[in-house]
């Protein structure tokens, strides 16, 4: 299962995700990042701890990325960084790209230039 | 969540029996010719979609086995075995012991699985190390002694339903899949919205799909098998070269062919002579995000010539028969419908009002068609199946007989081939037991060591013929005769034509076999065969040459919905008799009942015909007219006449079930609307004649009725 926790600081929300980001808690999740975006305008995303994921998991990621384009917020990885599990299923998925989003004011957390 | 697991399990069994089917098939067509490594391939493909279907719906027990079962197809591919009867056997027993496994509510213990585990690893004398891993993807293109076809590229488009998560499809496994038959690269198009207007449960993403593989676009289906039904699915076969120029895909055309843009913004742009990508952002016409996408499917496709095949619609659904079942009946109602604005049309002599309905009718008549059409479906399947059939007969009863088939792309209505199923199983292994002689015998005849069982449909006009046909000792009426006269079925001294002899074989309880076994049954097959066959509305017809064999030949009606019928009246009612068993209609004059000297038998032309009166079959009050009609059916090889009050014509008849209430009897098949409303029964003529022959049989039990 996986565990969603948010820490707020000033306009810095932090939503940390362990354990397995599946289908059983797509809904949690994207309530949690809107609340999150409800409340900061930068969000950092800590997902080192996610263990094994599914494409409903990527396309909450897509979704949120999206998001905060539209509202011109910032939306980024903590240290630039997805667990091996999250990178193996976006280069698995085909949701990586080698390209950064153009014209993109936000960090693509799928952008993944030197992907084997 | 809207997840049903046991929905869910009913497609993996529904779709994993056809698999197990498809096995059978293929391990018969092996053993014919072991050196096949195409069909090797085939069996282990479709065992590694067993087993990783299996693994993905949650039956791992039966994912496990097949996984033991799949290693011995690799050790097929690799060359380390052939295919030889032992194996066959025992692959086939293990095609068995999977459907045990598919059963609902089936709990096949470890121990009965266990012993075949051992067996499929011990083949070959050399005993394999079990499997280490769980469920592993097939290997590559480049795996020593794997097929070695030239490899190709495919693009595939997969375009899921919004509900494929839901059921419990998971696309990385699929991948996985693919990536077992060689280089894939995949590139998803999530059509996610923003956070705040999206549903998180939903399948938003699509995908693009770029395998090089020799594995063949079958293989490639294949793995698709669990989720066909709930995506878009396009597969093209596309040069393997590297190329350039107008080679490669343009993003204007991939954006352009996921609707990301519009032909008008496309040619917009291209007016302009700087990069695409540029302009199409400038301009505001197309986002971000989707142009990334584009772009990382751009490079990757540069590997690829875009040089595709013309797009061949394989596409197919799997819908449930009773749906079409159901649209198959509410086009009957139309049909039906037009019939009464037809009439009403001819009532009013109003121009437009025909012009209306010719129109019509010839839409319905077109509806009608395209939904009968839907309904039918090659004999093939069913016809392959019973390789094995005959295979294990013959081996059982010690014979060496081949089963030839042919016509085997003859069409049917789906139901009929269901329920043709057992008959022809009946007629099969009668023909392999009984039919076909032993190997002294056939060596004493002169034949050939190997028997021959000929299966084939053909169509012949409304019907389709099928027939089995043996090259075997063929019926010996003498005995058929000797025999029934022992079981008290026929007086002592009767004197019966050959054909009355060899209708004999249909009666109930009837067998020559000196000794039942379990393959032929206890006699009681012909007769269900017969049954079964007229339920359809078909006929069976026996032939036989001494000495050269035996013919079985039934007649079926190409489809059970519609009917050409011969619309009858007696009284105020009207009856509908099925056409394919009329013979003739004959005015019932004095001259021609006093032929019968007081019995109810005519003499038409020098052949005395029995007949029968609705009227007083069905106990129908008021009095008969002056001149009666007699139709003429055929029913069983022997003419029988059917006598009602009027012949009206020819009628169409699309049949209605009449429901539980008319169970009773089987004289009545159904019931149909007449134009002006009006319902007529339609009366099943051989059901008729059989209770008639079975009332006079009672009143004289020894008399010969077959």
């Amino acid at each position: 299962m996986l565990e969603i926790r948010s820490e707020f600081d000033g306009e810095t929300a932090t939503l940390t995700l362990t354990g397995e980001a599946d289908i059983r808690q797509a809904r949690a999740l994207r309530d949690a990042l809107l609340a999150c975006a409800a409340r900061a305008k930068r969000l950092r995303l800590a997902c080192e701890g996610v263990t094994a994921c599914d494409i409903s998991f990527l396309q909450i990621l897509e979704s949120a990325h999206r998001y905060f384009q539209r509202e011109h917020r910032t939306l980024e990885c903590v240290n630039h960084r997805l667990s091996a599990a999250v990178r193996q299923a976006v280069e698995r998925s085909g949701f990586f790209r080698r390209a950064q989003c153009p014209g993109s004011t936000t960090a693509c957390p799928f952008h993944q230039p030197s992907a084997a | 969540m809207a997840l049903d697991p046991a929905k869910l399990a009913e497609t993996f069994r529904e779709e994993a029996h056809e698999l197990v089917e498809r096995m059978e098939h293929l391990l018969v067509d092996l053993e014919r010719a072991p050196h096949d490594l195409e069909t090797v391939n085939q069996i282990f493909r479709a065992l590694h979609t067993l087993k990783g279907s299996g693994a993905m719906f949650g039956f791992s027990a039966l994912s496990g086995f097949a996984h033991e079962f799949e290693a011995l197809f690799d050790r097929m591919r690799k060359g380390e075995l052939k295919a030889d009867k032992a194996i066959i056997d025992l692959t086939l027993a293990a095609c068995d012991h999977v459907a045990l496994m598919l059963e609902p509510g089936a709990e096949v213990p470890p121990e009965s699985t266990r012993p075949l585990v051992e067996s499929l690893r011990n083949v070959g004398g050399a005993p394999s190390a079990p499997p280490t891993t769980s469920p592993a993807p097939a290997p590559g293109p480049a795996s020593p002694g794997a097929p070695l076809e030239a490899a190709k590229t495919f693009l595939i488009h997969f375009i899921p339903k919004e509900d494929l998560f839901l059921r419990g499809s998971n696309p990385l496994a699929l991948f996985e899949e693919l990536r077992g038959l060689g280089d894939l690269q995949v590139f998803a198009t999530p059509e996610v919205g923003p956070l705040d207007s999206f549903d998180p449960e939903r399948c938003l993403t699509s995908w693009c799909l770029v395998l090089r593989t020799d594995r063949g676009e079958d293989a490639i289906r294949d793995a698709f098998i669990f989720v066909v039904d709930f995506c878009d699915l396009r597969i093209e076969a596309v040069d393997g070269e590297l190329t350039s120029g107008d080679g490669v895909r343009r993003i204007g055309d991939i954006l352009l062919e996921r609707g990301h843009l519009t032909r008008e913004a496309l040619e917009e742009i291209l007016r302009d002579r700087k990069r695409f990508g540029e302009i199409a952002l400038e301009k505001g016409l197309v986002e971000n995000a989707h142009l990334a996408q584009a772009l990382t499917e751009q490079e990757a496709l540069k590997a690829v010539h875009d040089r595709r095949r013309e797009e061949q619609s394989h596409a197919s659904i799997r819908v449930k028969s009773e749906k079409i079942d159901a649209l198959v009946n509410l086009v009957g109602e139309i049909v039906t419908l037009h019939s009464r604005f037809h009439q009403t049309a001819a009532r009013k002599a109003d121009g437009d009002f025909r012009a209306l309905s010719e129109a019509l009718g010839r839409l319905s008549g077109d509806l009608r068609d395209t939904a009968m059409g839907m309904r039918m479906v090659p004999v093939e399947e069913m016809f392959r199946g019973f390789h094995r059939l005959v295979r294990d007969v013959s081996h059982e009863v010690g014979k060496d007989v081949n089963l030839v088939l042919r016509g085997a792309e003859t069409e049917l209505d789906k139901n009929v081939i269901d329920a043709l199923k057992d008959p022809l199983m009946h007629i099969l292994r009668n023909a392999v037991d009984h039919g076909i002689e032993d190997a002294p015998a056939r060596a004493a005849a002169g034949k050939q060591a190997v028997g021959t069982v000929t299966l084939s449909a053909e169509y012949e006009g409304a019907h389709v013929l099928l027939s089995v046909e043996d090259d075997g000792g063929g019926l010996r009426p003498e005995r058929i005769l000797a025999k029934a006269v022992e079981k008290g079925l026929v007086k002592e001294g009767a004197e019966l034509g050959e054909q009355e002899i060899i209708q004999l074989i249909f009666l109930p309880g009837f067998s020559t076999a000196a000794k039942a076994t379990s393959v032929s049954g206890r006699g009681v097959g012909m007769d269900v065969v017969k049954k079964n066959v007229e339920r359809l509305r078909g006929t069976v017809e026996v032939s036989s040459k001494a000495g050269l064999g035996t013919r079985m030949a039934l007649r079926i009606p190409l489809t059970l919905a519609i009917i050409d019928g011969l619309l009858s009246r007696i009284g105020g009612d009207f009856y509908v008799l099925n056409l394919s068993a009329v013979d003739e209609c004959v005015d019932l004059t004095p001259a021609i009942l006093a032929t019968g000297n007081g019995s109810e038998v005519v003499d038409l032309r020098g052949d005395m015909v029995p007949y029968i009166r609705l009227r007083e079959h069905f106990a129908i009050a008021g009095n008969r007219p002056p001149i009666e009609r007699m139709v003429v059916a055929r029913i069983g090889g022997r003419r029988m006449g059917v006598v009602v009050d009027d012949v009206l014509g020819q009628h169409q008849t699309v049949i209605k079930s009449l429901g539980a209430a008319f169970g009773q009897t089987d004289e009545v098949a159904g019931a149909t609307i007449l134009g002006d409303g009006t319902v007529a029964l339609i009366l099943d003529v051989n059901a008729i004649a059989r209770h008639a022959i079975a009332g006079e049989r009672a009143k004289t039990p020894t008399q010969v009725l077959p």
